[in-house]
């Protein structure tokens, strides 16, 4: 089947585009040989189907992520297809800076001006025949969210695809450069190639032969020499190319006049624009919080007295709801199947794992929702800018602020928006520390075991305070540690800063469906597997003995019970269990009395609460993380590093207390 | 000598101090020596409007894009 490419940089709309012409027919294939998931659907026009493929966004030639260099190689090798390079009309100057790059190089291509209602409600024209002639490609205009102009866009593929128009590659004049260009051409054999190469391109000069390449770098060398130097030239000359180009195509009939996006961005870009970015953050993941488990607006409904509306709340809360069907579910699978292994298997392995999942996924779905709407609005870009400047100091950039705050609400999540980042260091650094960011499901079992292991309501705040500013600082450190071990150098802020906009809740819950299906396909089946062996522990009897040897390890901090040892198995598994567990093995659900029978001291039950907020926070955590860097070796030694810090600080806890 | 990280208002680039990737990253955002931006703000980021599009750059970026000053009243 015919391919046609869709080519862009970041937010130019290819993602609206492609929704919009794939809608539900749209696929996510792997890419051979690389790890990125790329989109691809099939499209019918006019009785013709043809294979629209979405490659990742790039920013520039200058490649820095995986994702980009798989749309660079498509770039510099695929020869077949038609390509779409779709403009951003937001930012046309730097659009065509890239559109004229590719045309250089690929001759099959059309023009795709996106954004047209943006372009006229700015009163800038821009005249289609003047673009036709000067660049020898087709030239549409469109607007993706609106659906203007699409059909004339299919019928242009199609002319395309069909042969029936005349297409030839761009020829920029690189004035002085020329006649070094040709000495080029003659050694390389073609003019795009012979101008990659004078710009230093790796993936062009690698494929050379040796004799070749030495010629070039001559050949650069004198450009250096005689000019100046040759990156900077070449630039400088398709810069004064985009220029003329624009400026005999492109007419501005009004002016605009200074918005509230002016007055909104003065507050944002200045020195305070950290808090604005920090409240809006912390009421979104509020709201997502309390939709999902009603907490933290049921405690402090009821800490006013309002206990009737705060059990409501948590009844009806997401979490609530479904904990509830699965409850239902097994006492309905408990009465109508014979007592068997089966049945065992079925009910506290099978269920209890896929209740797990779908006791997540609400949450997955809420956190990508809001995080969509912040990215969509154009808000996400600003956030990143305010927060710049204190992430630098731990080698991050700004928009790393958005995994940390996903990370409390949940890990899975958390972990999986590590790829909005800059570069795949940054990335890595970001999944790995993740983590140690204190999530809700941590905090619920926190909060039980302070309030009932520990009686002085000072020392509760205090420890509850301590846990998260420890856990914020860790985060920090660890992320800079990793980028010393893997020796990654320190990303840096560089983004374009998209006009506001109101955002289309089509796209914004298709990009939220298509960021958590991913957590049921990949994560699921991981934590499946993690419940069913957990299940068959517990059926084969293994669990006390187990827990005797993990209790051992943890006798020099005065929890030599075996019970809390197996708890703390169960805790690596999701933490919730801790509790149940606990529950399940001291033969009741009262926390006091079980507590009581422990009876820890004050050094004890803390170093406890510290362990259990510092290791590894779940199953889920561990699948998605290796979902995300695919790389075993790397999280086993993740969660090495999680075990170690949590059990050096409950050591280091412990001593402290008992020195007093 | 000012770099983006200190300057304001209009300024021309003239220099980028880097390794080729970096500089071409940076023409690939429109920031080539010679072109004209406007620095619109010094906070947490620098904030610029470079042609039509607004960009923002880390401080640690900004302080390797050497300027000079172009008009100040734009
Ligand atoms: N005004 C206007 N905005 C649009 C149009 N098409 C897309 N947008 C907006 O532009 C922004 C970017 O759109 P996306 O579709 O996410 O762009 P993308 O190219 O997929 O971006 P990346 O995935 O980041 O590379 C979103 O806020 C869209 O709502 C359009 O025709 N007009
Ligand atoms: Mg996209």
């Amino acid at each position: 089947m015919d391919r046609v490419y869709l080519l862009a940089q970041p937010n130019s709309g290819k993602t609206t585009l492609f929704n919009l012409l794939a809608g539900e027919s749209c696929y996510v294939a792997n890419w051979p040989g690389k790890t990125v998931e790329v989109f691809q659907a099939k499209i019918r026009h006019h009785g013709k189907e043809f294979l629209l493929i979405d490659l990742p966004g790039i920013n520039s030639f200058k490649t820095l992520g995986k994702e980009e260099e798989l749309t660079k190689e498509f770039i510099l090798k695929e020869s077949d297809g038609v390509t779409l390079i779709l403009l951003n009309g937001e930012s046309l100057y730097r659009s065509f800076y890239f559109a004229i790059q590719v045309l250089e190089m690929k001759s099959k291509a059309i023009l795709v001006i996106n954004k047209s209602d943006y372009l006229e409600k700015k009163g800038v024209h821009v005249n289609l025949q003047v673009l036709k002639e000067r660049l020898g490609v087709e030239v549409v205009q469109i607007s993706a969210l609106h659906g203007i102009g699409i059909n004339q866009l299919l019928d242009r593929i199609l002319d395309v695809l069909e042969g029936r128009i005349k297409v030839k590659r761009l020829k920029i004049d690189y004035g002085a450069l020329e006649s070094y260009i040709e000495r080029a051409e003659k050694i390389v054999g073609d003019r795009s190639v012979a101008i990659r190469a004078i710009e230093g391109e790796e993936k062009i000069l690698s494929t050379l032969p040796n004799e070749k390449r030495v010629a070039i770098e001559e050949i650069k060398k004198e450009i250096g020499e005689k000019i100046a130097n040759p990156e900077e030239m070449i630039a400088m000359y398709r810069y004064k190319f985009v220029e003329e180009l624009l400026n005999s195509a492109v007419r501005e009939v009004k002016v605009a006049k200074a918005s509230f996006e002016e007055k909104f961005d003065k507050i944002f870009f200045s020195k305070f624009g950290w808090i604005v970015s920090i409240f809006i953050l912390f009421s979104t993941l509020l709201m997502a919080f309390t939709i999902n488990t009603g907490f933290p607006l049921n405690l402090l409904l009821s800490s006013f007295g309002y206990e009737s509306i705060a059990d409501l709340l948590e009844e009806y809360s997401l979490a609530g709801i479904i904990s509830l069907f699965f409850e239902l579910l097994s006492k309905l699978l408990e009465q109508y199947i014979p007592d068997s292994i089966i049945k065992d298997l079925l009910i506290n392995g099978i269920i209890a794992g896929i209740g797990a999942v779908a006791t997540f996924f609400p949450l997955i779905l809420i956190v990508n929702f809001f995080m969509s709407l912040i990215e969509d609005s154009g808000l996400m870009t600003r956030i990143a800018v305010s927060m710049d400047r204190f992430f630098a100091f731990f080698g991050l950039t700004g928009k790393s602020v958005f995994p940390f705050g996903i990370n409390m609400a949940c890990n899975v999540p958390g972990v999986m928006t590590s790829r909005i980042l800059e570069t795949d260091g940054e990335r890595l650094r970001v999944a790995l520390a993740s983590p140690f960011v204190i999530c809700q499901a941590r905090l619920l079992v926190i909060i039980l075991l302070v309030v009932f292991f520990l009686t002085s309501p000072i020392l509760q705040s205090g420890i509850i305070v301590s846990i998260y500013l420890i856990s914020t600082l860790i985060f920090l450190l660890i992320t800079k540690f990793y980028g010393k071990f893997f020796k990654e150098e320190t990303s840096e802020l560089m983004l374009e800063i998209p006009p506001y906009h109101f955002p289309s809740l089509r796209v914004v819950w298709w990009i939220t469906w298509m960021r958590s299906r991913s957590f049921i396909f990949k994560v699921s089946q991981l934590l499946l597997l993690f419940a069913i062996f957990a299940w068959l522990m517990e059926y084969l009897g293994l669990a006390n003995m187990v827990g005797a040897i993990i209790a051992t390890a943890f006798s020099p901090i005065g929890l030599e019970d075996p019970r809390i040892g197996f708890a703390l198995l169960m805790g690596f598994f999701a933490k919730e269990l801790v509790i149940s567990s606990l529950a399940i093995s001291f033969g009741t659900a009262d926390l006091m009395r079980i507590s009581a029978e422990l009876s820890l001291t004050i050094p004890e039950a803390t170093a406890l609460i510290f362990f259990i907020a510092f290791y590894t926070p779940c199953a889920a955590t561990v699948s998605a993380l290796f979902a995300e860097i695919r790389n075993y070796k790397l999280v086993l030694f993740s969660i090495i590093t999680q075990l170690l810090i949590a059990y050096l600080l409950a050591f280091s806890i412990f001593l402290i207390l008992n020195s007093f | 000598m000012i770099t983006l990280g200190d300057a304001k208002g209009r300024v021309r680039i003239r220099e980028i101090i880097g390794e080729k990737d970096f500089v071409r990253r940076l023409a690939d955002m429109g920031l080539a020596p010679g072109q004209i931006v406007e620095v619109l703000s010094q906070g947490n980021a620098v904030v610029l409007r470079v042609r039509d599009a607004k960009i923002a750059l880390g401080k640690g970026i900004a302080k390797r894009v050497v300027v000079e000053v172009e008009d100040e009243h734009g």
